[in-house]
C-alpha cells in the first residue's frame, strides 16, 4: 500500500492538487472508487476541504481540530488502521495541514505501518514565496527538507525571473527532490503525478 | 488538539445544534475522544506560531447574495489582519445553501406540491494567521461577522 503525504504551507494549493491526483489515479472507472482514500487533516475546528473533496465524489476520511504531525499523532495511527480495515485501499492520499511537518507524519506512519510505501510531496506557492520566506522560514524549511517531490504551484502567476528566484531559494532547503513547476488551476501534466506516485 | 478545548453538551434528537446530521460520520478522530464540541460561533486556538480562528454562522439571504456578502466579509478580515502587520496563512469558508424544499401532499390519487425557496446559507470557515495576537484575531472576526452571529 502506498501512502502519499501531501504537505506544504497554507494556501499553496494542496487540495486542488489532491483533486487532480485522485482523478488521475482512478481514471474514468467509477468502480475504482475504493482504490484510493483521501485522508484530510485540517487544523480548524470546522472542516472545509473535505466538503470540497466529497463534492468531487471521492472517498474521504477527515481529521480536524489539530495536526496529525504532533497533537493528533495517535488519532492518525487509529485513523489509518480504520481506513485499511474498512476500505483496504491501494493508495492513501494524506493531505496534511498547512502547518504540518510531513517528515513527522512519515515517521509516525512508518512506526505503525512498517510495510507501507510512504512518500512526501511538498507544494509551494510561487506567488507568495518571497513574501513568506523570511517570516515563515523555519516552518517552510521543515516542510521541504524531507520532500521527495516538490511542486512549485501557481507558476503561471509570476514571471520567469521570479520563478527562477523562487526555485533557487527553495533549493537551498532541498536540492535532492524532484522539482516541477505547475499551475493547479490548469490540468497538471501526468508526468508530475507519475513522479508523485513514484513511478519510473 | 488540547484536551481543555474539548467541551461537551448533552443533546437528543430534538436538539437544534445541528451536529447530528453534520458531524457524526465525519469525526474520525472522535472514535478515541470525547464526542462533541460546544458549538461556539467563533473559537480561537493556537498551534505553534499559527492562530486559528474557526467560525460558523448563517446568512439569511439567498445563495447568490450570500456569496457576495461572504466574499466581502473574508476580504475585510484579510485586510484587517494585514493592516495589523499579520501574515495570512489561509482564510477560507464553505458556503452552503439550504436551497429549495418541497411539501408533497396526497389526499386522493393526485399529489399537491408546494415549493419553498430557502433564503438561508450556512457558513463554516477558518482563518489561520500569524504574527498577530489571538485576541486581535478574535476582535477582527467578531467585528466582521457581527451582523450574522446572532442569526
Amino acid at each position: 500500500m502506498k501512502i502519499l503525504i501531501l504537505g506544504g504551507f497554507l494556501g499553496s494549493g494542496k487540495t486542488s492538487i489532491v483533486i487532480q491526483l485522485a482523478k488521475y489515479i482512478m481514471g474514468n472507472n467509477p468502480e475504482n472508487t475504493i482504490k484510493v482514500v483521501i485522508l484530510e487533516n485540517e487544523i480548524g475546528e470546522v472542516s472545509i476541504d473535505d466538503k470540497l473533496l466529497r463534492g468531487n465524489g471521492y472517498e474521504v476520511a477527515n481529521m480536524f481540530s489539530g495536526c496529525v504531525c504532533c497533537t493528533m499523532s495517535g488519532e492518525l495511527v487509529i485513523g489509518l488502521h480504520n481506513i485499511i480495515r474498512d476500505f483496504n485501499p491501494e493508495i492513501i492520499i494524506m493531505e496534511a495541514t498547512g502547518v504540518a511537518y510531513p517528515d513527522n507524519i512519515r515517521e509516525i506512519i512508518e512506526q505503525s505501518l512498517p510495510d507501507a510505501d510512504c512518500s512526501i510531496t511538498c507544494v509551494t506557492d510561487a506567488k507568495r514565496w518571497k513574501r513568506l520566506f523570511r517570516p515563515m522560514e523555519m516552518l517552510l524549511k521543515g516542510q521541504l527538507d524531507a520532500a521527495d517531490v516538490i511542486l512549485i504551484n501557481k507558476a503561471d502567476l509570476v514571471d520567469g525571473d521570479t520563478l527562477e528566484e523562487v526555485e533557487t531559494s527553495i533549493r537551498t532547503f532541498n536540492d535532492v527532490a524532484q522539482f516541477f513547476r505547475i499551475s493547479a488551476a490548469e490540468p497538471i501534466d501526468t508526468a508530475v503525478f507519475d513522479a508523485v506516485l513514484g513511478k519510473e | 488538539m488540547k484536551n481543555d478545548q474539548i467541551k461537551h453538551h448533552e443533546h437528543d434528537e430534538n436538539c437544534e445544534c445541528g451536529c447530528h446530521d453534520e458531524h457524526h460520520d465525519e469525526h474520525q478522530h472522535h472514535e478515541s475522544e470525547p464526542h462533541h464540541y460546544e458549538h461556539q460561533p467563533i473559537t480561537i486556538t493556537t498551534h505553534d506560531m499559527s492562530i486559528v480562528g474557526s467560525y460558523t454562522f448563517n446568512i439569511e439571504k439567498n445563495y447568490k447574495e450570500s456569496e457576495t456578502i461572504l466574499d466581502d466579509l473574508l476580504k475585510q478580515v484579510a485586510k484587517e489582519v494585514t493592516d495589523l502587520g499579520g501574515i495570512i496563512g489561509h482564510i477560507k469558508a464553505f458556503l452552503k445553501s439550504e436551497g429549495e424544499s418541497c411539501m408533497i401532499s396526497i389526499t386522493d390519487d393526485e399529489s399537491n406540491k408546494r415549493y419553498v425557496k430557502e433564503a438561508r446559507c450556512r457558513v463554516e470557515g477558518v482563518a489561520i494567521v500569524f504574527c498577530i495576537e489571538t485576541v486581535e484575531l478574535e476582535v477582527i472576526l467578531k467585528k466582521a461577522f457581527k451582523d450574522y452571529l446572532s442569526e
